[in-house]
């Protein structure tokens, strides 16, 4: 956690803040973290039955729920970049990795009620987002630009195709299976009874096998992280050109991502490189909107502080994105979990005339993380490892 | 792409609106190629190594390129081979059922332990309570193909006509046969007897039926022998196919071996070397002289074979062939799967292999 020591301003700076343009932040990176918590906290709260698309299919297939961890990934990757831009020291890096993983492992522990430490799951979202992280940070020492990184996403994604296609071959059916999968092997060897189901599953979701794909993801954010900083306190001409080039990079990664879906299934459970083009695209899409209405039409039209005052609940949403992604998980966990009926369901139906027992836990949980981080930002408070 | 060069500036977008439409349409119809429903690895090997056939509107005599005949040896075979029916859209189908499946033992028994119209199985008309070889029999079994192909031509169109077409008795040198023509199809029904069919009289039907004058004067292009025919005993206990997920090493082919269908599927194959796309011959999947497997699409498949419900006893038959031949179901109802099945007795499954003897 982190409290920022200076005085709070009455505005975040846009990308043309003339006050400082070097420094300025680019706040559509915090409320496009903002929308993508709307949909993910309002999911998370959804009462049982949950539907189908609510649900992750329990190997091929992809709902609309695989895809909310990939968005969090890609605005991830978009803030890495801002992150690792000037190379912040390693113990910094060493320090952040080792606290996602350990609280990682805690929140795995407490989300999925399993505290055995000799099958403890070592691997879990968190856990995922500290490797990516280091290699973030480890491939910014020698790739520091939205080309650099656009080359190493693609060929990342690439690599990974071919070996995937190249394992699925060996199957005895031809595709991937829980009983024939490279994360079956590779998780398996490595983690033994500490990954996902205790291996039971014969797949880790979130093991070293899908970290590749993550990567390929967060990388995709990284690109278009590097595209938006290099417009960072320009002119709106270039600003508008970085527009272009976020559009480009965005069909590029829908593109390669269905090119690379038809060659090996796109799935979540693995997480496929066609995945994590596939939701990385749709990731960039939200955050070139939010650059395009906020830091590049808002200021053109001299719009900004308007455009600062109406946004500033979606930049305070987002700004502790951490917090309020893994926090309303672990909650909602909780009050659905316990209780019979559960916690959630109980707060859901006394709360009922707001629109019935689902909707108002919904808005419940959504006012409660909303408040919260608003509170937080207000006293520039953010959870950060 | 991250370098700002102030020579390409003037190359900015003054309408950035655009760009951001056309990313979000591109994005959005990726996303929904995306998104898919949940599906098992088994079921997915399948639909990359199996050919779905879809329904084609039909064709006039006219535009056919030559003349496809479907040798079914009693009512109700015929949906063994339906996708061969929808693989020769360029060809005029004649449905030839060679006898009127008049030994059927839902004929000798009491036929409420097999009929269930509690849920939803048609009573036949007439009821088949006279026993086997009886003219109720015949009756009966006739009525239900006629239903079957009339409620089947809604989901395949080639078949349109068949059932509710008035026919024509014929004499032939295969006996009397009754003849209906549709739009964009034949049916031949002759009476060579159940359990009786012979090479010499199957031949026979095929000769009768080229000289029918209600059949087109088209080359003869296709024969499909449509009686599933397997025996179990000749699977090997390693079973070699074309892809391993169509012979599953845990379970055996659905064990089916009728005298009538293999005198239909060996007359068939006697004929490849008079057609000029040859002779297909139903078997199972774990046949490895299968060449073909093509597979009714998912909805096709709930059309025909749907049931409401897990439990076969209590399933209620809302597919057409359920309802119309759930009289003649065994061992409870027509068992559905992707493939056949000794272990779940599925014989009319979603994949249908042929053997195809080159002309």
């Amino acid at each position: 956690m982190s409290r920022v020591p200076s005085p709070a301003p009455p505005s975040l700076p846009t990308l043309t803040d003339t006050a400082g343009p070097s420094r300025a932040r680019l706040s559509s990176l915090d409320i496009a973290r903002g929308l993508f918590l709307i949909t993910s906290v309002t999911t998370v709260s959804v009462l049982p039955p949950r539907p189908e698309w609510l649900r992750h299919p329990p190997w091929f297939g992809v709902t609309v729920y695989d895809v909310i961890f990939p968005l969090f990934v890609t605005l991830s990757g978009v803030g890495l970049a801002f992150a690792y831009q000037n190379r912040p020291p390693a113990r910094v890096t060493a320090r952040r990795v080792i606290v996602l993983i350990v609280v990682g492992v805690i929140y795995t522990a407490l989300f999925s009620g399993h505290t055995d430490l000799a099958t403890l799951r070592l691997t879990g979202v968190l856990q995922l987002y500290a490797v990516l992280v280091l290699l973030s940070a480890m491939m910014h020492l020698v790739v520091r630009t939205a080309r650099g990184w656009a080359l190493v996403t693609m060929g990342a994604a690439l690599t990974l195709t071919v070996l995937y296609w190249w394992f699925a071959s060996r199957c005895t059916i031809g595709v991937m299976s829980p009983d024939c999968n490279p994360s079956r092997i590779i998780d398996g060897a490595i983690l033994g009874e500490h990954m996902y189901a205790q291996g039971s599953r014969g797949h880790d979701p979130e093991g070293l096998v899908a970290i590749g794909g993550a990567f390929v993801t967060a990388a995709a954010g990284t690109t278009a992280g590097h595209i938006a900083l290099a417009a960072r306190g320009r002119s709106s001409t270039v600003a508008r050109q970085a527009l272009l080039r976020l559009c480009t990079w965005t069909v590029v990664c829908a593109m390669l991502g269905t090119l690379f879906a038809l060659i090996v299934e796109p799935f979540k459970r693995l997480w496929t490189p066609g995945f994590g083009l596939l939701t990385a695209a749709l990731g960039l899409l939200i955050f070139t909107v939010v650059f395009s209405v906020i830091d590049v039409q808002s200021s053109r039209r001299g719009a900004a502080r308007r455009f600062d005052r109406l946004t500033w609940p979606l930049v305070a949403l987002g700004r502790n994105s951490l917090l309020v992604y893994f926090g309303s998980h672990l909650l909602s966990a909780f009050l659905l979990r316990n209780g019979q009926p559960s916690y959630a369901e109980r707060i859901g139906s006394a709360l009922g005339w707001l629109g019935g027992p689902q909707l108002a836990f919904m808005l419940l949980s959504l006012a409660l993380w909303w408040g919260a981080a608003m509170i937080l930002h207000h006293l520039r408070i953010y959870v950060r490892p | 792409m991250p370098g700002v060069r102030s020579s390409r500036l003037s190359r900015a977008p003054d309408h950035p609106a655009l760009s951001i439409a056309v990313t979000a349409l591109i994005v959005l119809a990726t996303t929904l190629f995306l998104l898919r429903p949940a599906t098992s690895a088994e079921a997915l090997a399948l639909e990359r190594a199996v050919q779905q056939v879809s329904p084609s509107p039909g064709r006039s005599a006219l535009s056919a390129e030559g003349l496809h005949l479907i040798l079914i040896p009693h009512p109700d075979d015929e949906l063994s081979a339906w996708t061969s029916l929808m693989d020769a859209e360029h060809l005029w189908p004649v449905l030839v059922v060679l006898t009127q499946g008049e030994q059927t033992s839902r004929c000798e028994a009491d036929i409420g332990q097999f009929l269930q119209t509690d849920l939803g199985e048609d009573a036949p008309e007439p009821l088949p309570t006279t026993g086997r070889g009886t003219e109720g029999c015949r009756l009966a079994r006739l009525n239900s193909l006629d239903r079957w192909l009339t409620e089947a031509a809604a989901a395949t169109p080639a078949v349109a006509g068949l059932g509710e077409g008035v026919p024509t008795l014929i004499e032939t040198i295969a006996g009397p046969a009754r003849v209906t023509q549709g739009p964009h199809s034949a049916l031949v029904v002759l009476d060579l007897g159940d359990r009786q069919l012979t090479m010499a009289s199957v031949h026979q039907a095929v000769a009768a039926t080229l000289d029918l004058d209600e059949i087109p004067r088209l080359p003869l292009t296709r024969v499909t022998a449509a009686g599933y025919y397997a025996v179990v005993e000749e699977t090997p206990d390693q079973p070699q196919c074309e892809a391993a997920v169509l012979c599953p090493a845990d379970d055996r082919p659905f064990d089916y071996p009728h005298i009538d269908h293999e005198t239909v599927r060996e007359a068939a194959r006697s004929l490849a070397a008079d057609t000029t796309e040859g002779a297909w011959l139903v078997t199972s999947t774990y046949d490895p002289h299968a060449t073909i497997h093509l597979a009714l699409s998912p909805s096709l498949y709930e059309t025909f074979m749907g049931l409401e419900g897990t439990d076969p006893q209590t399933a209620q038959r809302v597919g057409i062939f359920q309802r119309i031949y759930g009289w003649l179901a065994f061992p409870d109802v027509w068992r559905i799967g992707e493939l056949p099945s000794e272990r779940d007795s599925v014989m009319f499954s979603r994949v249908q292999s042929f053997e195809i003897v080159a002309p």
